[in-house]
This record gives structure tokens, C-alpha cells and sequence, in this order.
């Protein structure tokens, strides 16, 4: 996995710079859940993204494709995917894109798979909608589709209906739907956190066999960053709408140069004979409509320094490809 | 574990089990019995914390809502302090109550919208205002010291839930389990759905009020890690049943159970060089609807053998508080030698 | 509730409400005249129209009406013709019959009328009677019907509802079986029945009173089971197993923790169930099975609208189906704005 050293500007397949997406529901003021967001993903790359509940990391993904829920909007920002800039790109263009290019995998399969279907309709559906003449292949195409994700006898799973598959089989329909018009990213947002551990495993299994096999890139997306090691290249952070770090993974995790990072890879209780006390990241994740100014971290951070709490932080290139968004990552 | 006394142990049940009925089809004609707990014998010692674990519809959560008579069994025992606590009811139960209490995991979904925080957490106490002799001023008392323990600000008091964080509020819902001053505490999942940076907040907080309450626990979760940091023995479950008992220390180190192998083997492990090689369990869990034949586990189990199909194992004593219930471990089985090791891997 | 009130059509519609329902209540006030008052030679008259300007363009400061001569046509029917040589000016705050204002205070003053000539603004009924003073008084009982039938409807709704949801097996089996069967008559038909059971001359006050209890009987069914689904869905939530865990007993968990939660849904059921009360209290009056004469209610002004030839010829006796038509629009969005305040509170 240690492309890093290879990776070179021209094989940048996604860039978004400086994107802010804020809700706009009922107060004039937005509330700011994505706040100057910067990314790059190489071409067959796995990128991860971490972060808590509420740190924009879905929203990140959904403004990739503009699917946003009610109330938000891309505030401000640029998303070029393959040299096209996605926000102003017309409707008919950015269709073509969705799940042709660009697919993504969600968290409950169940609520995104629509239920009066079977799921064999559904998957070749995702086919039809971009080739519209190859209507005979699109079985053949699923039923290849489903076998290449593990649902054991594809044939006859065609015909089920969501609620006769299990919800491992309904994530690998979610991903055969993601896969099946080969797209270069895919985006799966916490494809695992609803599915048990040994389905998770198998899930995870899935993903670097497809890796193997597919060149496309995947944005995975989770709260759980020893899930996320295991099947990334690079892992962005995130914090309260904000990157924090950024780096390969095993930099990251061996020298993680955020507070954050830190405090996130130490709370991970670790195998002891005895009981031991955890250690922890003081106070609560902040409210996305009252974020801390300066540092949105610097109320729990052990290494605050006056400073923090005023200035703006922005990621510095510490290493090659290792960012970091703190001033006083020299005292970690 | 007859080596057991007694007098150590604060819960025990006696082959408890738990069976619903379901009816399905168009005219619910068709009656399904969801055999969620079957034939289950636990134990938790006075000051013990015993950690549950098992993957979602394996019957944790029912089994301690058993336990604290939230269900009621269908067969079997269960045993307070040493006193048969299957079927009282009325008076009796409500006396009970005030010694076993529950911490939910939604934190959202445990706290009524409606109350403010003082009256959350002082529920029990105005239940049982007169056994404890308490009027509204010792019972404010009692609101700030718990408040003050379960970390919390004084002035939360007189918030309503949706005012406070989800780790505030799984804190709120600890302060009305120990209210009352229980002994024991079931504890569903208390930290599943918190965001990685509170969970250890409050697994911390759990040890330090055990210690200060001098508690016992059932601590019910699915994830390995944090079961074993703050357990002292646990339980693997797996479709209703209790397949291995071990020392929580033994958990990552020795397991014999090919259940417990493959969940340990699951966890993902952020440091590469701990990285266990990963038994790929197939399929899912069944449903308990249609609970196999024999061993529960045998069709996902790359070690079943053909006696797997069809008898189901017993529990058998394997170590210092080891107990496992798989057909490789038993030694005085003489079908053993009749049937080949169809092992896959 | 803040963006219940956002809205500015949900004013427009409350303010149409409260108008109506004072209107109900200071009905001698506002009516010119006596429900009952009959002016025995202005049969079917045509509304008055109130004008500002004069036959020559000229405007005056005081509205006035031409007084309205009876005359016949060829075909020797009753027309009138407003005579332009005899302008009457409408006056404010006008001495009239006496009435007790909420049956307390003695008095005979009215909002407007005139003492030279009897103003009828929505023209007479069949009898002579005005037709502005008798929506004014039907007003008292079309308005109060629907809302005592839901209040009646609602406690026993919420009664059934929380002890078939909370208990279930038996208790909840008899309960809903129960409901099913008032369900499963169409709802006019058993209206009817229901009707037909009680003897057919009764004071207008006992007949009120018949009436709601009709309707409150019918109406229940449908608050119970609303009610008893949520407190089905209540009941598993953690925090009412909590109270269990915490020793509380059975009445303080339906009273303290399940029915205030099912509350801001079981108001805006109500609020949306008004309408039908109304009605439906219409649709007996109309028939002749409701208030009857002497008795005024919208429904029973209604029934004089029954044959389509009188309506042609004299269209304003349907003012009342438009006040009906107003009430129910009004509570309708009313119901909808609320459910949607309430929806969004507890997603």
C-alpha cells in the first residue's frame, strides 16, 4: 500500500478546494457544517475520512455529488473532478456523472433501497439509466455484478426483495449498485457502522478484494478509525467541519501530529490484564451552530496555548503529504 | 459451577428462557416462536462487573431486561441474593426495584422529553419517598450530589434533555441508575451510540461510581475492547445462548470457542503488527426464528463436524472460570471419533 | 411553536376563528334582530346593499340603503325594488330589542341598524326573518358543537386509547373490536339510527345535547385508536422502561410519562376532527332530524336551501352553507399547520 512516494499531480482524479457547505434552515445565520475543506484523492486510492458525529464528513461527501439534504448549500468552494468543476456543472451533465463516475455506498442499505423492488431491478437499473440501448446485458451485468460481491447464488437473489436479504446482503447490493458501472470514485459513507462485527469483517474483506480487481478510488468514510487503518492509503481527519490532519496512514497512526488525532488513537482501550484507566478527551463535541473560535479543538485541547483560541488555524505541510491544522504540533 | 457458593453471588438464574410468539401472514395464521433466550445459566458475584457479548438479535438485550424481571421468563429461575425472584409481583416487586436499575444505550430515545433533569433523575426517589424517609429538600440533596458525581453542572438540574450532548445525557442516565443506591446495574450497550472521544469518558466513569457504589454490573455490549477493559469475566452469546464463559483476561489470549475466535479476529486493530489473522465468519446470523439444529453456530462454523448438526454441546469446564460449549473441547464424547473433521481451513 | 406562528396565513385563519366564535357569543349584539323575529310582509327580501355614494356620484360619509318596495311582475311573483327616493341611513350603536349580553347584563343596544326601517344585509328567509340575525345565533350552536363533540370524543379517545395500548392481550382486544364495530357502519347511517332511536319532539336544548352525544360516540373510535397506536410505540420506548425500572406505578407511567408525549398529536387530531362535528351536527339539522325550528343552527338554515328553485331565485339563502364553508376551511388548515409544527418537533 505504500504508493505515496508515486503519487504525482497528474494523477489527481479529485480535487476540492476550500469547500463550504453551511444549513441554511431557519436562522440568518447558516450554520457552518463544512468550513473550508480541502481534499485530493489519487487515482486507485482509498482514502479515509474520520471524524465524530456531526463533523461534516457525510456533508463533505453528499457536496461531491450535490445531494444534499434539505436546507443545505455549497456556500462557497470548487470540486474539480477530472479537470470539471462539479458545481457548475449543468444538470444533465452532473446525472451523467452520478452513479456513472461517481457512486456511493450509504450507511443504512435498508432505507436506500426501495422496497417494492427486488433488488436485481434496482442494480440493473443503475445500468440502464447510463446505457440506455444495452438493456439486454443489464442482467447479465448484474448477475456478474452480484457474483463479484459475494451474494451466493446470483441468479435467484435477483428476484428477492430487500426485505427477504439480510443486512450484510443488502450492503453488498449497495455496493454491487455502486460497482456496477465500474466508476472511478466511490464514496461509501459508513458502509459498516450499522452491521454487526463479523459482517463488518466480511464487508472490509469485500472492499480490498474489489481494490484488487477495479480501478477505482474510494472516499471511505467512518467514526471508527481502527476500521479505517486497516483499508487505507491516506486518512483525513476531520474536526467540528474542518480538517485537522492529514496523512498516510501509517504516519498517521505512528505519529499522529494533531491533539486530536492523538487523543482519538489513545482512547482506544487497549487488551490489559487489569482495568486502567482510559484516557480521554475532556468536554463535548461542539454544537456545529457554536463553534469555538480560533482552534474549533483549543477548549479540549491539553496543549491550548493562548493563541489558540484566536487565531485560524490552516493545515501546514509538516512531511511530504502529512498536514496538519495545529500551530503547537512541535510540543506533541 | 457448583464450586460457587451461594452467598457470592447476587444474580443467578436457573436455565432461564425467553420465547415470544409472533404471528405472521395475511390472517395471522401462522404462529413463529422467537426463541430470543434459551436455557441460559449466568452468574454475577457481589462487586463483579460481567461483560455480555454477542452480535445484535443474539437476546443480550433480553436477557437483561430478564433479569430485572422488565420481561418476564418463560421458564427457568432467577435468584436476588439468594431469593427466588421469578414470580413476585406487586409490593415485593417494587421493593426490588429500588436494588437493580438499567443504563440504556440511546440516550436520546431513555430520557422523557418532557422532564426536567432534577425530576429524571429523582424518579425513583419520589417512588420510594416514604421507605426512604426522604422529603423534597433531602431529595434536592441528593439530585446536586449525584449531578456533581456523574460530572455534570449543578445547573442542569432545571434543563430539559435536549438542552445537553449525547454524553451529557448517557451521564443523566447513569445519575437515575444510582439514584436509588442499587446493587446492581445492567448496563445495555451504554456506549454504542456515543462518539469515540466520550466513550471513554464514560467507561471511566462506570469503573469510578462501581468502585464508589460498590456495584455490580452486567455490562452488555458488542464490542470486545471495551467489554474486557472494565469486565472481570464474560459471556459470549451467540442465537440465545451462552457458549463460552472465560476470565476477561483470557478474552484476546486463549478463547476456545470458534464463535469467540471469529469475533476477536473481527476487531479491527489499528497498530498492523497486532493484526490477527481474520476468520471470515460466512453468511449472517440466523434468525431466531429458525434456530439451527445442534450447535446454533454449525452452519457458519469453518469447524463443524457432523455431531455439530445434530447434538447440541454441553458446558463443559475448561479452565479457571472457562466454560465453552463446542463439540472440538469435549474429550469424553465417544461420537467424536465417529465423525470426520470436516474443517474447512 | 415559534414557526407555527411564522406563517402569516395561519393569523389571517385564527383571526377568522375568533371572529366567528365572538360572533357566537355576542350574537344579540351583533345581530340587528331577534332569530325569531319574524317581519311577516318582507318575505324572501333581497339583502340590503350598502352604499357610499348617492344616485348622482356623490359620496356620503354615513353609509345608507334604499329602502326596498314590494311589488309583483307579470308573472304576479313577490320582487322588490329599491326605492332611490328613500335613502336610510344605517346607524351604529343602535337601541333595539332588549337582550341580556351572556346572560348577565341587561341591554338593548346593537352593532348597527336603523330606526326608520328593518335592515336585513343578508336579505330574509321564508318567514321573513333575517338571515345575518339567525347565522348570528346558529352560530352558538354549530360552532360549540364541534368543539365540546371532539373535547367528549377526546378524553374518551384518550381514556380507551392509553388503557388498550398500554395493557394490550384482553383489554386491548375488547377495545378495538369495540371500535371496529362503530367503524364498520358508515357513519351517516349510523347517525341516523342513532337518531331514530330517540323520541323525535325534544326541546332544542335536549336535542343539542343528543346530538353531541351521537357524534361523540361515533367520533371516539378513531381518537382511541390513534391514541393506542402511539402508546403502543410509547410504551416500548427506553425511557418508559426506565420508569418501570424505577418502581413507578402503572397510573403515573400512563399519566406522567406516555400521555403527555402522545398530546401534541391527539390536539392536532382533535383540532382536524372539528370540522366533521360540524358537519355533521349540518347535515342532521339539514335533514330535519337535527335543531329544528325554532331552533336556529347553520344546518338549519341550510334546510331551507334544499330545493333547488329557491336557491335560484333567491341565492342568499345559502349565506350560512358559506359560513359553514369558512369554519371548516379555517380549522382544517389550522389542523394541517399544527400537524406539521408537531411532526417537525419530534422528528
Amino acid at each position: 500500500m505504500q504508493k505515496q512516494d508515486k503519487l504525482k499531480d497528474n494523477d489527481i482524479i479529485l480535487e476540492i478546494k476550500d469547500l463550504h457547505t453551511y444549513f441554511y434552515n431557519n436562522s440568518k445565520n447558516p450554520v457552518k457544517a463544512v468550513e473550508g475543506i480541502n481534499l485530493t484523492l489519487y487515482k486507485k486510492e482509498v482514502l479515509g475520512i474520520v471524524g465524530e458525529s456531526g463533523c461534516g464528513k457525510s456533508l463533505t461527501a453528499r457536496s461531491i455529488l450535490k445531494i444534499l439534504p434539505t436546507g443545505a448549500k455549497i456556500a462557497q468552494g470548487s470540486i474539480f473532478f477530472n479537470g470539471e468543476d462539479i458545481l457548475t456543472l449543468k444538470q444533465k451533465r452532473l446525472n451523467e456523472i452520478r452513479g456513472k463516475m461517481i457512486s456511493m455506498i450509504f450507511q443504512e442499505p435498508s432505507s436506500y433501497l426501495n422496497p417494492v423492488l427486488t433488488v436485481g431491478f434496482q442494480v440493473s437499473e443503475t445500468y440502464t439509466a447510463h446505457f440506455p440501448n444495452d438493456k439486454k446485458n443489464a442482467l447479465k451485468k448484474t448477475i456478474q455484478i452480484f457474483k463479484e460481491v459475494g451474494i451466493p447464488d446470483p441468479s435467484k437473489r435477483i428476484k428477492n426483495y430487500p426485505h427477504e436479504l439480510s443486512g450484510g446482503q443488502k450492503q453488498r447490493v449497495m455496493t454491487a449498485m455502486a460497482l456496477i458501472n465500474n466508476p472511478d470514485i466511490i464514496i461509501a459513507d459508513e458502509p459498516t457502522t450499522s452491521l454487526d462485527v463479523t459482517v463488518q469483517a466480511q464487508i472490509i474483506k469485500l472492499f480490498k478484494d474489489l481494490l484488487k480487481n477495479h480501478s477505482s478510488s474510494i472516499i471511505f468514510i467512518t467514526h471508527d478509525l481502527p476500521l479505517v487503518s486497516e483499508i487505507a492509503d491516506r486518512i483525513m481527519v476531520m474536526y467540528a467541519g474542518m480538517n485537522v490532519e492529514e496523512a498516510p496512514t501509517k504516519e498517521l497512526i505512528s505519529k499522529p501530529l494533531h491533539p486530536y488525532t492523538k487523543s482519538l488513537l489513545e482512547s482506544i482501550p487497549p487488551i490489559t490484564e487489569k482495568w486502567q484507566k482510559l484516557k480521554t478527551i475532556e468536554g463535548q463535541v461542539p454544537d456545529p451552530s457554536e463553534k469555538p473560535a480560533g482552534c474549533p479543538f483549543h477548549p479540549r485541547c491539553i496543549y491550548a496555548e493562548k493563541d489558540c483560541s484566536t487565531k485560524k488555524p490552516y493545515m501546514i505541510e509538516v512531511e511530504k503529504g502529512h498536514y496538519t491544522s495545529c500551530y503547537h504540533y512541535d510540543k506533541i | 459451577m457448583n464450586d460457587i457458593k451461594n452467598t457470592d453471588c447476587l444474580i443467578r438464574t436457573e436455565n432461564i428462557s425467553k420465547f415470544f410468539e409472533q404471528k405472521t401472514g395475511l390472517f395471522n395464521s401462522k404462529k413463529e416462536i422467537v426463541r430470543a433466550v434459551e436455557n441460559i445459566n449466568i452468574h454475577i458475584l457481589k462487586g463483579e462487573t460481567v461483560g455480555l457479548v454477542g452480535e445484535s438479535g443474539c437476546g443480550k438485550t433480553t436477557l437483561g431486561r430478564t433479569i430485572l424481571r422488565l420481561i418476564d421468563p418463560t421458564n427457568g429461575n432467577i435468584f436476588f441474593d439468594g431469593n427466588n425472584i421469578t414470580s413476585i409481583s406487586g409490593k415485593e416487586l417494587r421493593k426490588l426495584r429500588r436494588n437493580m436499575q438499567i443504563i440504556f444505550q440511546d440516550p436520546y430515545s431513555s430520557l422523557n422529553p418532557r422532564f426536567k433533569v432534577k425530576h429524571i433523575i429523582a424518579e425513583g426517589l419520589y417512588n420510594f419517598k416514604n421507605e426512604l424517609k426522604l422529603d423534597n429538600i433531602s431529595i434536592d440533596k441528593i439530585v446536586s450530589e449525584i449531578l456533581e458525581k456523574t460530572g455534570l453542572s449543578k445547573d442542569a438540574s432545571t434543563k430539559y434533555p435536549h438542552q445537553f450532548s449525547g454524553g451529557q445525557r448517557q451521564r443523566i442516565g447513569i445519575g437515575r441508575a444510582i439514584a436509588l443506591n442499587p446493587k446492581f446495574i445492567v448496563c445495555d450497550e451504554p456506549l454504542s451510540a456515543l462518539d469515540v472521544s466520550i466513550k471513554s469518558q464514560i467507561l471511566n466513569l462506570l469503573h469510578e461510581l462501581k468502585k464508589e457504589y460498590k456495584l455490580s454490573y452486567l455490562f452488555i455490549s458488542h464490542d470486545l475492547k471495551i467489554t474486557a477493559s472494565i469486565s472481570d469475566r464474560i459471556y459470549i452469546m451467540y442465537l440465545g445462548r451462552i457458549i463460552e464463559e472465560l476470565p476477561s483476561s483470557q478474552l484476546f489470549k486463549n478463547p476456545f470457542h470458534p464463535y469467540t475466535k471469529a469475533l476477536i479476529s473481527a476487531v479491527p486493530e489499528i497498530d498492523s503488527d497486532k493484526r490477527r489473522k481474520r476468520i471470515l465468519l460466512e453468511g449472517d446470523v440466523p434468525s431466531p426464528v429458525s434456530i439451527p439444529s445442534g450447535c446454533p453456530f454449525h452452519p457458519r462454523c469453518l469447524k463443524a463436524m457432523e455431531i455439530c448438526k445434530s447434538k447440541t454441546p454441553k458446558y463443559l469446564k475448561k479452565g479457571d472460570n472457562h466454560f465453552v460449549a463446542c463439540w472440538l473441547y469435549d474429550q469424553n464424547s465417544d461420537s467424536r471419533h465417529k465423525t470426520q473433521d470436516s474443517s474447512k481451513s | 411553536m415559534k414557526s407555527f406562528f411564522k406563517k402569516i396565513d395561519v393569523y389571517l385563519f385564527l383571526f377568522i376563528l375568533i371572529s366567528l366564535y365572538l360572533l357566537a357569543v355576542f350574537a344579540p349584539f351583533f345581530a340587528p334582530y331577534h332569530y325569531d323575529k319574524e317581519q311577516r310582509k318582507d318575505i324572501y327580501k333581497n339583502p340590503d346593499k350598502i352604499r357610499f355614494f348617492d344616485e348622482h356620484g356623490k359620496f356620503k360619509i354615513r353609509p345608507f340603503f334604499y329602502l326596498q318596495k314590494r311589488t309583483y311582475n307579470e308573472i304576479r311573483q313577490r320582487i322588490y325594488v329599491e326605492d332611490k327616493s328613500q335613502p336610510i341611513q344605517l346607524k351604529f350603536f343602535v337601541k333595539g330589542d332588549t337582550y341580556k349580553l351572556l346572560g348577565l347584563l341587561e341591554t338593548d343596544l346593537h352593532l348597527f341598524g336603523s330606526e326608520k326601517a328593518t335592515v336585513n344585509l343578508m336579505g330574509t328567509d321564508s318567514r321573513g326573518r333575517d338571515i345575518l340575525s339567525r347565522i348570528c345565533f346558529g352560530a352558538r350552536v354549530s360552532l360549540s358543537i364541534g368543539l365540546i363533540g371532539a373535547f367528549i370524543s377526546f378524553c374518551l379517545g384518550i381514556t380507551f386509547g392509553s388503557i388498550a395500548g398500554y395493557y394490550g392481550n384482553k383489554v386491548d382486544f375488547v377495545i378495538m373490536r369495540l371500535c371496529e364495530m362503530i367503524w364498520m357502519f358508515p357513519m351517516f347511517y349510523l347517525m341516523l339510527s342513532l337518531r331514530a332511536a330517540i323520541p323525535p319532539e325534544v326541546s332544542s336544548v335536549k336535542m343539542y345535547f343528543i346530538i353531541v352525544f351521537i357524534m361523540s360516540f361515533i367520533g371516539w373510535a378513531g381518537m382511541a385508536r390513534v391514541i393506542r397506536g402511539m402508546v403502543l410505540s410509547l410504551k416500548q420506548q427506553e425511557y418508559v422502561i426506565a420508569a418501570k425500572a424505577m418502581g413507578s406505578k402503572d397510573a403515573k407511567i400512563i399519566l406522567k410519562y406516555i400521555l403527555p408525549n402522545t398530546l401534541s398529536y391527539a390536539i392536532v387530531y382533535v383540532t382536524i376532527s372539528i370540522p366533521g362535528y360540524i358537519l355533521g351536527e349540518s347535515t342532521l339539522s339539514m335533514l330535519g332530524l337535527g335543531i329544528q325550528d325554532p331552533g336556529v343552527s347553520w344546518g338549519n338554515l341550510l334546510a331551507e336551501a334544499m330545493a333547488i328553485s329557491q336557491i335560484k331565485l333567491h341565492p342568499w339563502i345559502l349565506w350560512p352553507g358559506f359560513f359553514i364553508f369558512l369554519t371548516v376551511l379555517s380549522y382544517n388548515f389550522l389542523g394541517d399547520r399544527l400537524r406539521d409544527t408537531a411532526d417537525a418537533k419530534t422528528r
